[in-house]
């Protein structure tokens, strides 16, 4: 079901871009058919110019909004999703501290890190506990990625699928959001526990990513994220992530409180809880593999 | 002793005089573990008849790793201290020892220049079991190639690290120093290395090359890629201008020196539900090639037969130029390892094998992590080959570790 509202605005976004293409200059197909498509709706044309270009405008209609809608979706979707990921991630460069809590049945074990993210694809994970696993690093860069162990004192180049605790992957602790990694698309609407939410297809832009595709549920009325699902490149549904708390950080609203389950496997869950986010400006060479552990 | 505690006194003098900031972050974390080791002599090993070099078959060690980091909230420097000591106790004596493994201070001076100076733990290539270009590393071991005791041991050495448009370049001086000469301490000599490293197009790439007093002349590459989600390629490269070695000819003792290439190839695979393998080949030009080791082995039988009539000399001689995984040219490695049971168990398989005679070393092991700072585990080393193969030389038939660790 698409709201009315939704019409509207995806009508508004179809009037900017045709008004787009009708003032480029020069006389492309795009810019023709974009003139033809304007002066119809404005009620202009006349029987005659219709009798001759009727074929070339229906034509050209037709190309147009066949050119046009799927990349006016995608720009729709893309900024549902730069949105979702203001929520994930609203600073440039900052410092989180993140904590894991993984539930076994009746069981749970906690874990705490700190995050140093730049910019979209750089970040970096510092393992703050448990003691057992002090000292350690975890870098990654876009969809590179090291571990770095005191006692060995040697980055070790890992591959995305490599654990860092219960059922969250390296890449849910470090990587805080997803327009970098995926190609967004809206694939429908839903409500999830009476929210109306956008349902957003999102697919890999390369192979070595966890999760070749997501699929993402997203608020209409904020773009917060609720929740989403993570699908391998053989199409299994590995994981649901639900996103479950939104807080005040640094004065910006943010996801505080995240939940990831095993769909494989009932009963096997992990929080991430998130705090003291800080704007901080972080040296450059902190991301670079060879100075793990040097500061 | 002393001497490690005047390190730190300067360098913390040092620290609290020349730099300043606010809230200096301190972290204190360490290790302390036991482990009990069961080691039945080999009978059939021609290096060890009758047990005349008096292999104990019980064995116990006691370990602890305490690292120290002080680093200001800017990052602009940092005091990094490892202390390690061991004691290690069989029947006959208990040796222990207090080290500093590491013990260096480095300081930013620029957003592209950092200098550190003193002892500190270099790992330098993509390897897991042999690092080619590795050429400061500590001697790994590749049946321990995570050294899960902790006792890697730095070497000293003053380093810039250069940032330079996406490229770490690393420039060290080594100083060798006789630190217990007879007239005192005296430098030697000193050596250099350098390595320059980027990431280019995802893949880990680096140019490394040595020389100077106490460092192999050398040129060496590494890279290493990750293909997909679950897939980690790597290799490393080498070449060597002038080492040295002694070449067994079957009658004594040649000494030569020699360029060779070292070259190591290996992958790492990641398979659902937490299994990871790891391949490696490893080409070493200066092991023995099928003659010299031929030479080796008779000079062995020779001089077993020399010690019934009292003559222990060229056997131990033997024995001291016996070191495993040195006997050969081409090695193989593999490692597959499980986390399972909620996390709570670990289950590890090595292999090593000498690809020209086949012999190996098999070692399973389970680490049971009972509390997150505590873990229990046993170690099985089993190995394989005849009487003849380098594996079968060894003193022991099978290696039992059982082992506690507490982490702090």
């Amino acid at each position: 079901m698409i709201s009315r509202t939704d019409r509207a605005r995806r009508g508004s976004y179809r009037a900017v871009s045709v008004a787009y293409f009708a003032e480029r200059p020069g006389p492309s197909l795009f810019a023709k058919t974009a003139r033809i498509l304007l002066d119809a709706r404005a009620g202009s044309l006349r029987k005659k110019r219709y009798a001759h270009g009727s074929v070339t405008a229906l034509i050209g209609l037709l190309s147009l909004i066949l050119l046009l809608a799927p990349s006016l979706f995608a720009a729709d979707a893309a900024e549902i999703l730069k949105q979702v990921d203001i929520f994930r991630n609203p600073l440039d460069s900052f410092v989180l501290d993140v904590k894991v809590i993984t539930h076994r049945k009746n069981e749970s074990e906690t874990a705490t890190f700190k995050v140093y993210g730049q910019g979209l694809d750089k970040s970096l994970v510092e393992f703050v506990s448990p003691a057992s696993e002090k000292g350690r690093y975890l870098l990654m860069l876009r969809d590179a990625m090291w571990i770095y162990m005191p006692n060995t004192r040697k980055p070790i180049r890992i591959s995305p699928l490599q654990r860092l605790m219960g059922e969250a992957s390296n890449g849910d602790v470090a990587r805080t959001n997803y327009t970098v990694d995926y190609l967004p698309e809206v694939a429908g609407e839903d409500v999830v526990d009476g929210v109306q939410a956008y349902v957003l297809e999102l697919k890999a832009k390369d192979n070595d990513l966890s999760y070749s595709r997501v699929k993402l549920w997203v608020a209409k009325r904020n773009y917060e994220p609720i929740q989403a699902d993570f699908f391998v490149i053989s199409g299994m549904h590995m994981k649901r992530a639900y996103f479950k708390e939104l807080g005040i950080m640094n004065g910006r609203r943010t996801v505080t409180g995240m939940e990831i389950h095993d769909v494989r496997q009932k009963g096997l869950w992990t929080e991430l809880k998130y705090s003291g986010l800080q704007q901080k400006t972080v040296s450059d060479k902190l991301f670079n593999k060879n100075y793990l552990g040097k500061w | 002793m002393l001497r490690s505690f005047a390190w730190v006194g300067i360098i913390a003098s040092v620290m609290c005089l020349g730099v300043r900031a606010d809230t200096p972050d301190f972290r204190l974390f360490g290790s302390v573990g036991n482990e009990t080791h069961l080691t039945p002599g080999n009978p059939s090993s021609r290096l060890n008849p009758g047990n005349f070099l008096k292999v104990e078959t019980v064995s116990n060690s006691i370990d602890f790793n305490l690292f120290t980091d002080i680093v200001p909230e800017d990052k602009t420097w940092k005091f990094h201290l490892k202390l390690l000591g061991f004691n290690n106790w069989n029947r006959d004596h208990t040796v222990s020892k207090l080290e500093v493994g590491e013990l260096n201070f480095s300081v930013s001076l620029a957003s592209w220049l950092d200098v550190e100076a003193g002892r500190s733990i270099e790992k330098w290539g993509t390897g897991y079991a042999w690092n080619p270009t590795g050429v400061v590393n500590p001697r790994k071991n590749p049946s321990d190639p995570n050294d899960r005791r902790g006792l890697y041991r730095g070497v000293d050495n003053v380093k810039a690290d250069l940032f330079v448009h996406d490229w770490n370049i690393e420039l060290l001086a080594v100083p060798e120093v006789d630190w217990a000469g007879k007239q005192g301490k005296r430098l030697m000599g000193a050596g250099w290395a350098v390595r320059a490293y980027r990431l280019i197009q995802g893949v880990d790439f680096s140019l490394s090359a040595s020389g100077g007093s106490g460092l192999p002349n050398s040129q060496g590459v590494s890279v290493s890629r990750v293909v997909g989600n679950a897939l980690e390629l790597h290799a490393e490269a080498a070449a060597f201008q002038d080492s040295v070695r002694f070449r067994p000819t079957g009658t004594g003792w040649k000494p030569q020196t020699k360029k060779h290439l070292d070259l190591l190839l290996g992958g790492q695979y990641t398979f659902p539900r937490n299994m990871n393998l790891v391949v490696e080949y490893y080409h070493s030009g200066n092991g023995l090639d099928r003659e010299e080791w031929r030479g080796y082995r008779d000079m062995v039988i020779t001089a077993a037969q020399e010690l019934p009539a009292g003559y222990p000399i060229p056997l131990l001689m033997d024995n001291l130029y016996y070191s495993v995984l040195t006997m050969a040219r081409d090695y193989a490695f593999g490692r597959f390892y499980w986390l399972f049971h909620h996390d709570k168990l670990e289950a590890e398989v090595l292999a090593l094998t000498n690809l020209r005679d086949g012999s190996s070393l098999i070692r399973p092991g389970l680490y049971w992590k009972i509390h997150p700072n505590w873990s229990l585990y046993w170690l099985q080393g089993e190995l394989l080959g005849g009487a003849s193969t380098e594996f079968g030389h060894l003193h022991v038939s099978r290696v039992s570790d059982f082992g506690v660790r507490y982490s702090f």
